[in-house]
């Protein structure tokens, strides 16, 4: 054995271990115990001297009280040669109460650093707190000699009288300082005995290190020459040999831990014998066992299973594939399988089959049989040995029933996409939250003018399409809660080339079984025709009821004016009968009146009527005249149409013939009246006489508004070119009309003037006249501010 | 019946008035020492009437004077010279004091106060002295004079009477007294300790001690603590004494007598106390008893 590696020796040998293990915790308890013994021992030590040097410093400061309170230098310097006399005081010093050297006394041999006159500032400053009270002791450790600094505390300076006689039950006595005291204690001697210190201790160390060594070296040889027999025999053990039994020799623990050993390796071989059995026994069992498992799992399995050999001859078949093929198992040993499948003689292999075969790879696919009229998903897996392919294992997994459900599904799938793909409306689902189109229909490319694609892509695209004016409304319908949403709107979209389209949708949420909406389909059916065609027979209707009116109006002027025209005949003549009458009759009663003087006619004297009668007769007149006009005006509005409208008009010529018809009219209203004619318009078409009628129309409604004569009326022509119409604008600063009085206007019979005569007519007339010439009438006005007529004709030529 | 009813309502009105004064004597005391409570028994033995007793330090901070007028008391008794002090300056009603060692200092002819002080008579050291044996021929006394002048005339003449001497140094400062006690070396055969304050301080009866132990000269005390530290023997005056002597005059006051008419005392009784060991070591026998 070598002694080249302490570690490995130290990781093999337990005694080695034990060894310094022992060792090694000796020495860390020992330099511990020594570490502690010499720090304590030279604490205390250094505490003593402290101690001392504190008490010395207490003590020279009372045997000093008297003296130094006599200020006798004498007796301090006795008190003072007193402590010098102690061997490790080096100087020694005493002060009065105002820091002054009272005494120094210094040991004879000693170093200069100890003289204390050398220091004196120094220590002055040092025993201020001493001298005001504030310190009972104070000691400093100045490296070579430590410092003690003792007050000298007097009784009080005036004692009181009881003081004098009595101690006990008295306050305290405030005591003062009269003076310090400092002893310099010499630290060579304290190092002398710290020295002396470290020697013996670190002798003591190595000699209990050297016997504790000896001793731990004693020990682990003890303790592993007992184990070395065990060892001997748990080897044995450990390499299998059960036999094998340790010599027991002592009866220790060791001794009765080997015979334990030996007993149980005695089990042990028994139990070892017994498990061998056992274990032969189980095996038989489970191999017994797992082939029948394995039998009848093959059978069991739905599967159609065959187990082929090396040249594809059916080896064995399973439950299932006998049934199929309608064959005995052991019948099916040594056929190929394309003569039970097929029924025929020659093997049907495909190619590709045969390469994975050979190659030693799995083949899998879906093949139909034509003989058994069902769809098989067939893999065909090779078995190997270690070396070479002994056979392959063919599973045929009837897959009929599904193929079949596939086929319905693609079926039913391609009715939906031909009816969808086929309707004029856009067919579409999208999911509950609007968020995702899952399907829209061709038709929407046509309709909507943008691809389907986009429309997948970006769904926010439909809200776009919309019309601006309609968005909002159907944003609002659209992202409402599924249950809220309307099942049908109308709304307006705008194409990319611009054209307007109104669509009717119609929404129909699609719930499962939990009553929640899954997705949402839908119907967008293009109405924008129906919806112009329905415009239009609402115009003709309109149309029509009006032409009804206006026809039911015409049969009853024409019966009215016949049954009105006859009377008022009568009242005329009469009255101008009545008016020549009473011109032959005024003469002779003017006569009778000079002769006979005044007499009563119909409640009044004759003198005061005599001059009013002709007027009461021209009112007769008047007035019936006036009827005949309103029923020839009547008669004209109920026989409309009838006019010549071919001739070519000047309306400057129109306009100023009107206003001279009814120019005394106008003076009597106004001295404000203008004629505004634009030089050079173009001609329209039309009836002149029922123009002139429309404009006296127009110019006596404005008249007749002005509150007085002040007040001004414009009459103007112009042509707008934009338009291409001739414009004639009755202009006044009358009194206005509301706006319910400007919707109704042109309504017959209606009139705010019926109390003055007013027939209701004449706006009514004028504003169907107006039409007659394609052209129309409107009125701009404001209450207080006067109104405006513009009457627009189509020019004639632009 | 109306003259009845206010005789009744008179008769209340005067029995409320002489209630008025809750306490016949105030009973002022300075510290709350032993020989301070002895005095008061001795007083109240002497004089037994209704009485108070306060405790100067408890109206520490206060008007005194003020106190004492919201409830005046027929009479005031002052124990120790802190209390002397504090009423000294009451007006109209009497003040008898005890346990106070120089009055005068407080009193200065004041009238109105008389009492007991602490001083005991020279006389009557001297007359201890004569007891001992060998008798001493001089008698060494440190004072200042400011003091004990008075007390020391009289000592020098009373033993010039009783065949002795007294060898007088004054001081007027404690500091020196050391140095005084020195320079008697070798010319005194006893030295007399008088309640001087200048010159009985802590240290300076270290003094005196140490005088005593070097040179084999014995110290007469007035105070039995002095024995104790190494005196020779003391003259204690009496507490009990001195207050039985106040309470006769608190009693004669109460009764009528002018306080004018009843002159200040001093201690009448005193204990005398021996340090046998001390008496031993110095070689001295004591002819008489304790007394």
């Amino acid at each position: 054995m070598k002694i080249a590696n302490p570690f490995r020796l130290l990781r093999e040998s337990l005694r080695i271990r034990i060894f310094t293990l022992l060792t090694f915790l000796i020495l860390v308890i020992s330099s511990a115990f020594i570490l502690f013994h010499f720090t304590s021992e030279s604490s205390a030590l250094t505490e003593r001297s402290v101690t001392e040097g504190n008490l010395l410093a207490r003590f020279l400061a009372e045997s000093s009280r008297i003296a130094v309170f006599a200020e006798n230098t004498q007796m301090i310097q006795d008190s003072a040669d007193l402590v010098l006399r102690n061997d490790n005081v080096a100087s020694v010093a005493v002060f009065s109460s105002d820091g002054r050297l009272l005494a120094d006394r210094t040991k004879a041999p000693r170093k200069s650093s100890l003289s204390i006159k050398d220091r004196l500032p120094a220590i002055t400053a040092t025993i201020v707190p001493l001298l005001k009270g504030k310190k009972k002791t104070l000691s400093r450790d100045k490296g070579d000699y430590f410092e003690f600094f003792a007050p000298i505390w007097a009784g009080p300076a005036r004692p009181s009288a009881e003081s004098l006689y009595f101690d006990k039950g008295l306050p305290e006595p405030k005591g003062r300082v009269i003076g310090a005291v400092l002893v310099v204690l010499d630290k060579s001697s304290l190092n002398e005995h710290l020295h002396d210190l470290l020697i013996t201790t670190s002798l003591m160390s190595v000699f209990f290190l050297v016997l504790a060594a000896i001793g731990a070296f004693l020990v682990a040889q003890g303790l592993t020459r007992s184990l070395h027999g065990l060892m001997k025999g748990v080897t044995t053990l450990e390499q299998g040999d059960m036999s094998g039994r340790i010599v027991v020799k002592t009866h220790d623990e060791l001794g009765i831990v080997s015979q334990a050993f030996n007993t149980m390796a005695e089990t042990l071989e028994k139990r070892e014998r017994e498990k061998q059995s056992l274990e032969d026994q189980l095996r038989t069992a489970r191999e017994n066992q797992a082939k029948e498992e394995w039998e009848r799992t093959f059978d069991t399995v739905p599967d159609h299973i065959a187990v082929l050999d090396k040249d594809n001859r059916i080896t064995r078949i399973n439950e299932a594939m006998a049934t199929l093929l309608k064959t005995g198992k052991d019948q099916a040993t040594g056929t190929f399988l394309f003569e039970l499948f097929d029924g025929a003689f020659t093997p049907p292999y495909e190619q590709e089959m045969a390469e994975a075969l050979t190659a030693g790879l799995t083949y899998s696919t879906e093949i139909y049989k034509e003989r058994l009229n069902r769809y098989f998903f067939v893999t065909i897996s090779p078995l190997f040995n270690e070396r070479n392919r002994t056979g392959s294992v063919y599973v045929a997994r009837d897959i009929t029933r599904s193929k079949l459900d596939t086929e319905m599904l693609r079926i039913s799938e391609e009715r939906f996409r031909i009816i969808a793909d086929n309707i004029n409306e856009v067919f579409w689902m999208a999911d509950a939250d609007m968020n995702r189109v899952l399907y829209v229909s061709p038709a929407y490319e046509h309709i909507y003018g943008r691809s389907r694609q986009s429309l997948y892509e970006k769904p926010s695209s439909f809200m776009a399409a919309i019309h601006p004016g309609d968005r909002d409304r159907v944003k609002q319908n659209i992202f409402a809660e599924p249950e809220q949403r309307e099942s049908e709107q109308e709304f307006r979209i705008v194409r990319p080339d611009g054209t307007q389209r109104w669509i009717w949708e119609r929404r129909y949420p699609v719930y499962n079984d939990d009553g929640k909406v899954t997705f949402v389909t839908g119907v967008d059916e293009d109405i924008t025709e129906k919806r112009q065609s329905d415009e239009e027979k609402k115009k003709i209707q309109a149309k029509l009821v009006q032409i009804n009116k206006m026809t039911s109006l015409g049969l009853l002027v024409s019966g009215l004016a016949h049954e009105v025209n006859n009377p008022n005949s009568s009242i005329k003549l009469a009255a101008h009968i009545l008016a020549k009458s009473w011109e032959d009759i005024k003469p002779i009663l003017e006569k009778y009146y000079l002769e006979e003087g005044d007499f009563p006619v119909s409640g009044q004297l004759f003198s005061g009527i005599k001059d009013n009668l002709p007027q009461h007769i021209a009112s007769i007149t008047a007035n019936s005249r006036r009827i005949e006009g309103i029923i020839k005006n009547l008669r004209d509005f109920a026989q409309k149409g009838a006019a010549n409208m071919t001739y070519q008009i000047d309306i400057n010529t129109v306009v100023s013939l009107s206003a001279s018809i009814i120019n005394t009219q106008v003076k009597l209203h106004t001295r404000n009246f203008k004629l505004s004619l634009k030089e050079g318009l173009p001609a329209v078409r039309g009836n002149p006489q029922q123009l002139e009628q429309v404009i006296i129309n127009l110019i006596m409604n404005a008249i007749q508004s002005l509150p007085d004569r002040e007040r001004k009326v414009l009459v103007s022509t112009s042509f707008d070119a934009a338009a291409g119409t001739v414009r004639i604008t009755v202009e006044d600063e009358g009194e206005g009309m509301p706006k319910e009085v400007r919707e109704r206007i042109c309504e017959p019979f209606f009139s705010t003037k019926l109390d003055k005569g007013g027939s209701g007519l004449g706006l009514a007339i004028s504003n169907f006249i107006i039409k007659e010439h394609n052209g129309s009438l409107e009125f701009k006005s404001e209450v207080g501010w006067g109104t405006t007529a513009i009457v627009s004709l189509p020019a004639l030529h632009a | 019946l109306v003259r009845n009813f206010l005789l009744v309502i008179i008769a209340a009105l005067f029995f409320g008035a002489t209630a008025a004064h809750a306490h016949d004597v105030l009973v002022v005391q300075g510290l709350r020492v032993k020989p301070f409570d002895e005095a008061f028994r001795g007083f109240r033995e002497s004089c037994d009437v209704s009485m108070k007793r306060v405790y100067i330090h408890d109206y520490d901070g206060l008007d005194f004077t003020r106190v004492v007028r919201q409830d005046p008391p027929r009479l005031i008794l002052a124990i120790g010279a802190d209390a002397l002090a504090r009423v000294r300056t009451i007006r109209g009603i009497p003040i008898v004091y005890m346990m106070v060692l120089n009055p005068e200092s407080y009193l200065h002819g004041n009238d109105n106060a008389t009492g007991v002080d602490m001083n005991v008579p020279p006389e009557k050291y001297l007359d201890v002295l004569v007891h001992i044996s060998p008798v001493p021929k001089t008698v060494g006394i440190v004072y200042d004079a400011a003091k004990t002048g008075a007390l020391i005339r009289r000592a020098k003449q009373a033993a010039s009477a009783r065949g002795m001497e007294i060898r007088a140094l004054s001081v007027s400062r404690a500091n020196d007294v050391p140095q005084a006690i020195d320079s008697l070396k070798g010319h005194v055969d006893a030295l007399l300790m008088l309640p001087d304050t200048t010159v009985v301080t802590p240290e300076t009866v270290e003094s005196f001690l140490l005088f005593s132990q070097d040179n084999n000269v014995p110290v007469i005390a007035f105070a039995s603590k002095y024995v104790d530290m190494g005196a020779l023997l003391s003259l204690d005056i009496d507490g009990a004494d001195q207050g039985s002597q106040a309470g006769e005059l608190a009693r004669r006051i109460l009764n009528g007598t002018a306080v004018s008419a009843l002159p200040r005392a001093e201690a009448r009784s005193t204990h005398l106390k021996v340090n046998r060991n001390v008496a031993k070591k110095l070689g001295i026998s004591l002819a008489a008893s304790d007394r």
